[in-house]
């Protein structure tokens, strides 16, 4: 999966599934502010990343500085997806 | 440094230590007085932060549990507070049955209160529905109930325990600058008493089925440390614990900030006999002879007395 198709679908779906009405998520949107994650939708958004790159993210990777963006969920993860791929 | 179980077998062959049920011990002597003396630097620890220290109730009412999530994430945990009918002919047949205690315990109340399972819950249920000046801070030492079942062990995590807490109401920013600040003041603290400590990341043992989800938020969200020591067999011991609630507590209980936000919180935890543990483990629990003193070295002695005055 190339780094525009993961973060336009991840967009997508958190557009559809966790954005209030009045909030639009974008790629450099901060994902943990302003109560849009919670209990729920963090363990959803952990899903939807590990389905997409197919391998299970280790409690040492939950950390904001992976987590804060699509943007940088991209940039972690796919890195690592591409990584175990090689 | 000892492990726990050398620790607990010398206090209890001295007569310093016993337990009257799993989870419920007694202190006397050296290990009473040093104790007592740790809870007391603890408390002078919290009183340069702040001089409004309150005397919490030992109790909690399931109304402000219900508030605070309680049952929705510590469930396991709870000891609830009961109490026998006022029906005199129930007393009465309870007074002269043949095994009364058992017939005491079929004729418990059903409670609406618990056994405190932590401090710093009653400064949220106090300052409930008002508005507080950014920051205020208080400080607390309570006895707290925690039931984990076969996981109870002397002084490393009793049923009953006492906890000394510093609670911290505010923006989110100047409850976190108080959550670092801590951090750093309480490994210092631990580190004067002769203890090896690590500052890690932790997360609290939610209750399924929202546990995970409940974990990974604190865990990316960093907002729990513990101040950990390491015992010879690899075990950790948390001996206090650093924690950002972020805007929880404010929302539930609606306290709010002289601005008119909504107040965050967060709060330092020490479990005090698990200082105890730790120090008379790192120092050792010296022999009959010189118990009083745990035969420590004079060096150690006077370390540790410039601390702990």
């Amino acid at each position: 999966m190339t780094r525009e198709t993961f973060t336009t679908e991840m967009v997508r779906w958190l557009n559809a599934r966790v954005a209030p009405v009045d909030v639009t998520i974008n790629a450099d949107t901060p994902l943990f502010v302003r109560g849009l994650m919670d209990s729920i939708r963090v363990l959803e958004l952990i899903a939807y990343t590990e389905q997409a790159i197919g391998f299970t993210i280790p409690d040492s990777r939950m950390r904001m500085d992976n987590f804060h963006t699509v943007a940088r969920i991209a940039d972690v993860f796919l890195r690592e997806a591409g990584d175990a791929a090689a | 440094m000892l492990l726990p179980e050398e620790v607990i077998t010398a206090l209890r062959e001295r007569g310093e230590i016993w337990e009257t049920a799993p989870g419920l011990i007694g202190l006397r002597g050296s290990a009473r007085s040093l104790m007592e003396t740790i809870a007391f630097s603890l408390a002078e620890l919290a009183n340069d932060e702040t001089s409004d220290e309150w005397s919490v109730p030992s109790g909690i009412s399931f109304a402000t549990l219900e508030r605070a999530q309680y049952f929705a994430s510590f469930p396991q945990w709870l000891t609830a507070a009961s109490h026998l009918s006022d029906d005199s002919s129930v007393l009465e047949a309870i007074a002269g049955s043949d095994s009364p205690g058992s017939s005491a315990r079929a004729a418990m109340q059903k409670p609406d209160a618990a056994l405190s399972p932590a401090v710093c819950y009653h400064t949220y249920e106090r300052l409930a529905g008002q508005s507080v000046a950014s920051p205020t801070l208080m400080t607390a030492e309570g006895v707290c109930w925690r039931h984990e079942g076969d996981r109870l062990a002397p002084l490393e995590r009793g049923w009953a325990f006492r906890m000394r807490e510093v609670v911290c109401i505010g923006t989110p920013v100047e409850v976190e600058e108080f959550r670092q600040r801590w951090m750093v003041r309480t490994e210092a603290f631990a580190e004067s008493l002769g203890l090896s400590v690590e500052t890690v990341q932790a997360t609290d043992p939610f209750f399924a089925p929202t546990a995970r989800g409940k974990a990974v938020l604190q865990r990316i969200k960093a907002l729990k440390h513990e101040l950990t020591v390491r015992f010879p067999d690899g075990r950790s011991l948390a001996i206090a614990s650093f924690n950002n609630h972020e805007r929880f507590f404010g929302e539930a209980f609606e306290i709010s900030l002289e601005s008119g936000e909504v107040a965050a919180s967060a709060c330092v935890a020490f479990g005090i006999e698990r200082w105890l543990l730790a120090v008379v483990a790192a120092n050792g629990v010296g022999s009959e002879d010189n118990a009083t003193e745990f035969g420590w070295s004079p060096t150690t002695l006077d370390t540790i007395g410039a601390v702990l005055q």
